[in-house]
């Protein structure tokens, strides 16, 4: 579905991606881990036309989009929420949630969903979103990528600095994801909150893919392998230091 | 059984719209007629700040260029009115056709600019149109322009029916606006102005959102000018100069960029401002110099985000404030705001789109979120 081919990203001069190789097939969901500044939001963007690759290549649904702007590209049916809960902050909640939203059929996301899974949105409906809390806005993220009804999500680090309680009920809407057959890639630093609900896990380190499964419960399981690829002892909660 | 401030606020905001709207009705019965041509120029030039400030307050796009939408209106009313003789409604359609052409050329030509280089872009577009003016004397009448638009045939002899005129026409033309910023289309321009990448990244053509600001802007300005040649009675080369283009931009910053009714305050403050100094000195124009200064130093929120601001304040004093939200987390734009008061979000320069109209009301739900109830919801009037 999405082949990212031997891509190399550049700002300015400084080289962030290294012949980055990944990819995703149709319902699958990979994890993308990584330490701080390895390259993850980069590879991400690059894959949703934010940032444009010098050299490699990347295919959806066998179409070449490395050359193509971002809105060609989310119009073909990938949708991102973007790190750091990036919303539009003047625009009410009910805005945001508007201007995202987009046809809807058999199985896909509707407004209702969305306010089901995440009820505080629904009580700060007519809210500016940059007077939301900083968990209600990544909910809000998370709402309207769900709305605009992808058939690849890119969810960069949908837990960041989020409570327990919001970071179960993203887990929860990601598995919802995964039972409807949206392919996705999770960013994410929460390695056991990633390993326990994707089909196959990338490591990237310096922006280079380091290590490949489709066994990520023996990931998780392998203390060594976790402390030499992210840095991190295996164990409850484990998250990626830089 | 008392009622609660909410209540009360509900009541009482209708009823200030409506005795504001009767006084503007009946301004011609009360005032002498030299207040009412500046009352009707105030409408005029409320009309033309509200129209930039789609570009500027909710695009986020500085233009230094607006003058030359607002003296095209101004010359199609010159050339119909003196040349032609074209029905009114020709004449209005005309105006927003050439209007919005030239805000769809304005919007084509800035594709690829952004901050002072669109800045100076459109300062370029609009000198261009001065200088066409300027130096096409047999059409345009050159420096002297075209004098004699009569308001015959548009509304009976008199100032108060064209006061009427104006108002009613203004008043359309700001509900159409306002209705505009709330469609899709006008959401994804104030997306612009938060973050083009993210609307990309939603799917949004980023470009014709641009292209659409600067045309319904042009429309809107066009019209303007329009009345204001009808009101005058001449056209001249002043209509596309830039020192109206400044003038458009500090009424929008003076009476509040970021709120709806901010450009049109500014333009009232300005316009009388202008009047009231004018009457002790001839050095007036030093007066609103120094007021532009003392506007770009110190209210960069204008008039109506010092307000905003100031009962922000009050309300955590008086200890009114909303409180954490539903979560239990503080909100994000650095402790709690008062219900009701516009919010000031981190990093937000520009006005907010938020409207005061009744809140859409929410798809039917079971489960948890049916246990909202009204009394949740924040709802959030703007000025």
């Amino acid at each position: 579905m999405l082949e990212v081919q031997a891509v190399d990203t550049f700002y300015g001069s400084s080289q962030i991606l290294h012949a980055a190789t990944l990819s995703v097939r149709e319902g699958e969901v990979v994890g993308l881990l990584g330490r701080n500044g390895m390259g993850k939001t980069t590879l991400v963007h690059t894959i949703v036309g934010l940032l444009h690759p010098r050299s490699g290549e990347i295919t959806f649904d066998g179409k070449r989009i490395s050359t193509l702007p971002a809105e060609k590209i989310s119009r073909l049916g990938m949708t991102l929420v973007p790190q750091g809960h990036r919303v539009f902050p003047s625009l009410t909640v009910r805005e945001n949630l508007r201007i995202a939203r987009r046809r809807v059929g058999p199985g896909e996301w509707t407004m209702e969903e969305v306010l089901e899974n995440f009820p505080a949105l629904e009580q700060r409906w007519s809210v500016s979103a940059g007077k939301l809390s900083g968990g209600q806005q990544q909910m809000l993220a998370m709402g309207r990528a769900l709305l605009g009804n992808g058939r690849i999500m890119l969810l960069d680090e949908p837990t960041e600095g989020l409570d327990p309680q919001t970071v179960a009920r993203m887990g929860e809407v990601i598995d919802e994801l995964r039972r409807r057959g949206t392919s996705a890639i999770l960013v994410e630093q929460k390695v056991n909150f990633t390993l326990d609900r994707v089909d196959r896990a990338v490591v990237l380190s310096r922006g280079r893919i380091v290590h490949e499964t489709d066994r990520p419960q023996e990931l998780k399981a392998d203390a060594a392998a976790l402390q030499r690829l992210l840095g991190v002892s295996a164990g409850h909660g484990a998250a990626v230091h830089s | 059984m008392h009622d609660s401030p909410r209540d009360r606020r509900h009541l009482v905001v209708p009823l200030l719209v409506a005795v504001g709207l009767l006084v503007l009705l009946l301004l011609p019965l009360i005032i002498p007629s030299f207040y009412l041509f500046l009352s009707t120029r105030i409408l005029v030039f409320g009309l033309f700040a509200t129209a930039f400030n789609v570009v500027f307050g909710y695009a986020g796009m500085p233009s230094l260029g607006h003058a030359a939408f607002f003296g095209a209106g101004a010359y199609v009313v010159g050339l119909a009115s003196t040349r032609t003789e074209l029905p009114f409604p020709v004449v209005l359609l005309l105006a927003l056709l050439v209007g919005t052409a030239l805000g769809v050329v304005f919007g084509l030509m800035n594709l690829r600019v952004r901050g002072i280089y669109l800045l100076l872009l459109t300062l370029a577009l609009a000198q261009a149109v001065f200088g066409l003016a300027f130096t096409q004397v047999s059409i345009t009448g050159g420096d002297n322009g075209i004098f004699g638009i009569a308001r015959e045939g548009l509304v009976p002899v008199g100032l108060p029916y064209f006061y009427w005129f104006v108002l009613g026409i203004v008043g359309v033309s700001l509900a159409l606006m306002w209705q505009f910023m709330r469609s899709p289309v006008g959401m994804a321009i104030t997306g612009l102005r938060e973050s083009e990448s993210r609307l990309a990244a939603t799917g949004y053509r980023v470009g014709m959102y641009r292209v659409w600001a600067f045309a319904v802007s042009g429309a809107f300005a066009a019209l303007a000018g329009m009345l204001d040649a009808y009101l005058v009675g001449s056209v001249s080369p002043a209509n596309l100069a830039f020192l109206l283009s400044a003038e458009v931009v500090v009424m929008a910053i003076l009476g509040g960029a970021r709120y709806f009714f901010g450009p049109f305050l500014g333009a009232a403050l300005i316009l009388g401002l202008e009047f009231y100094v004018s009457t002790f000195t001839t050095r007036w124009t030093i007066v609103l110099g120094a007021l532009y200064i003392v506007t770009a130093l110190f209210m960069s929120d204008g008039v109506l985000g010092r307000i905003a601001h100031w009962r922000q304040r009050s309300g955590q004093r008086a200890g009114t404030a909303t409180g954490p939200g539903p979560d239990g987390s503080a909100t994000s734009s650095g402790g709690p705001v008062p219900d009701g008061v516009p919010a000031l979000p981190a990093g937000a320069a520009l006005p907010s789109m938020s409207g005061s109209g009744p809140a859409e009301p929410t798809p039917s739900r079971s489960t948890a979120s049916a246990r909202t109830t009204a009394s949740a919801r924040t709802t959030e009037p703007r000025p």
